[in-house]
């Protein structure tokens, strides 16, 4: 499903990714681990066509990413950045806006789908019609991994999704992760700097 | 109708004196808007006495191909101040500006000129490129409209990339969900069109009440029947807000395709 083939990465003189490969199948949730600034962020930008890479290819769903098939890329991949905030007045605001785009026109969003999930993340249902700016950051995260979930995307793209966590929660959430990728045949790959989700992993890619 | 007052020069004197009492709190306050108070106001007299001269000759003569020329300049000097003033770099904003600008206020002037004023009807003659270019009507609606254009399409641009710049996460995650570059840009244009709106609907909610605009006022002090003046006002309103509104909306589809790179990303737009 994603396959990174030797991967390069410069800012100017600063070279930051230098020869990265991975593969990731469909079912399977792999992550990028690494120091602080060593470039996890950058690859998932890569991957994303944020960052143009001076060498090397990243393949999705066997489409070579490039300026011209950006955009049909990103229709197959569900993103979230790290610590997003969104301005919306409240919190079903934040999560339909994705459900909105016309390319996820026909996924469907339900309070019920919301619980579904929800309640697998450790979280009350009740919080959709709260403000947004009213939850905590790892409500706020858990909140919008559910919605990446949702969206039915056969890649997902994470970035730091439990930094704000707990160890309990944080365990949670990667066995979510985990069966999420097992239940919707979906790649997920996600960048921490958390142990207890790299262990949860089926691959991890140190940087 | 009564004939429109002159002012002596004794009397502009006067009225320029006045500008005493800002440069006064200016200084005491030490603003440093002293020296630019002064050179505004210089400028300001010395445009508006050339403008008038040259005025003098354009009514004198009245060919609607040098009034549209006249149209062509002034806006030529709206865009780059708008440009200017945005801090933009101009080879994204010249040409979509400089289009927006002219065919919006072309369009508007036509469109009032012969639709709401009917200035054919009203003259018993056959519409002409002379009576619609005519330097009496054209050129006062046309430089009222960029004057509009040009405060709302500042402040709009501005909020505009400032807020994909600041919020570039926001904007990333749209595109990286699906969003085309449309949809992801929608929210910032829509927070754009708030902030240099509000003012604009503000304004007219409280039009003749507490605030007596320009244009009217100068009908009135002119002779013109206060009846007529309301009704030239409410027009000159509607079509300001609209031509605004249209401007904005294609100088920001032209600048758009200049503003992005192939992948979607906000290219490095502030600076010369």
């Amino acid at each position: 499903m994603l396959k990174i083939s030797k991967v390069s990465l410069s800012y100017g003189s600063k070279q930051v990714l230098h020869d990265v490969s991975f593969h990731l199948q469909r079912g399977e949730l792999g992550c990028v681990l690494g120091e602080s600034g060593c470039g996890k962020t950058t690859l998932l930008r890569a991957v994303m066509g944020f960052e143009e890479c001076s060498g090397g290819s990243i393949e999705v769903d066997g489409i070579v990413l490039s300026a011209m098939t950006v955009d049909s890329l990103r229709q197959r991949i569900a993103y979230l950045p790290q610590e997003l905030s969104l301005p919306s007045p409240t919190i079903w605001d934040m999560v339909s806006i994705p459900f909105s785009f016309k390319a996820n026109k026909g996924v469907e969003l339900t309070e019920e789908l919301l619980q579904r999930e929800w309640s697998r993340l450790g979280l009350d249902i009740h919080l959709i019609n709260r403000p947004s700016n009213s939850v905590s950051v790892g409500q706020r995260q858990r909140i919008m991994l559910s919605v990446c979930c949702l969206l039915g995307k056969p890649l997902i793209i994470i970035d730091e999704p439990t930094s704000a966590l707990d160890n309990d929660t944080t365990l949670l959430v990667a066995n979510y992760l985990k069966s999420v990728a097992r239940e919707r045949d979906a790649a997920i790959l996600a960048v921490t700097h958390s142990h207890t989700l790299a262990e949860v992993c089926d691959k991890t890619l140190h940087l | 109708m009564e004939q429109t007052l002159d002012i002596s020069i004794i009397g502009l004197l006067i009225g320029l004196a006045l500008m005493g009492i800002p440069l006064y709190f200016f200084r005491k306050y030490k603003t440093g808007l002293v020296q630019s108070t002064i050179i505004a106001t210089v400028r300001m007299i010395i445009q508006l006495v050339l403008i008038g001269l040259y005025l003098k000759y354009l009514f004198a003569y009245d060919l609607w191909y040098v009034n549209l020329l006249w149209g062509v300049i002034m806006c030529a000097v709206a865009t780059f101040t708008c440009v200017g003033r945005t801090h933009i770099k101009r080879s994204i904003l010249l040409v979509p500006v400089t289009v927006g600008f002219f065919t919006t206020a072309l369009l508007i002037s036509i469109y009032f000129l012969a639709l709401v004023l009917r200035l054919h009807e009203s003259m018993n003659i056959n519409l002409s490129l002379n009576l619609l270019f005519s330097a009496r009507y054209f050129i006062p609606i046309f430089g009222l409209l960029l004057g509009n254009m040009l405060g709302v399409n500042v402040l709009a641009l501005t909020t505009y990339y400032e807020g994909i710049q600041r919020e570039r996460q926001m904007y990333d995650y749209m595109l990286g969900n699906g969003a085309t570059r449309w949809e992801a840009t929608a929210p910032f244009l829509s927070a754009a069109i708030r902030k240099a709106f509000i003012p604009c609907i503000a304004n007219m909610m409280v039009m003749g009440i507490v605030a007596l605009p320009g244009t009217m006022i100068g009908q009135i002090l002119g002779g013109s029947d206060p009846n007529i003046a309301i009704k030239y006002q409410m027009m000159i309103v509607v079509i300001t807000f609209v031509a605004s509104i249209i401007s904005l909306m294609t100088t920001v589809a032209l600048a758009n395709r200049r503003s992005f790179d192939r992948f979607g990303r906000l290219i490095e737009v502030f600076g010369r």
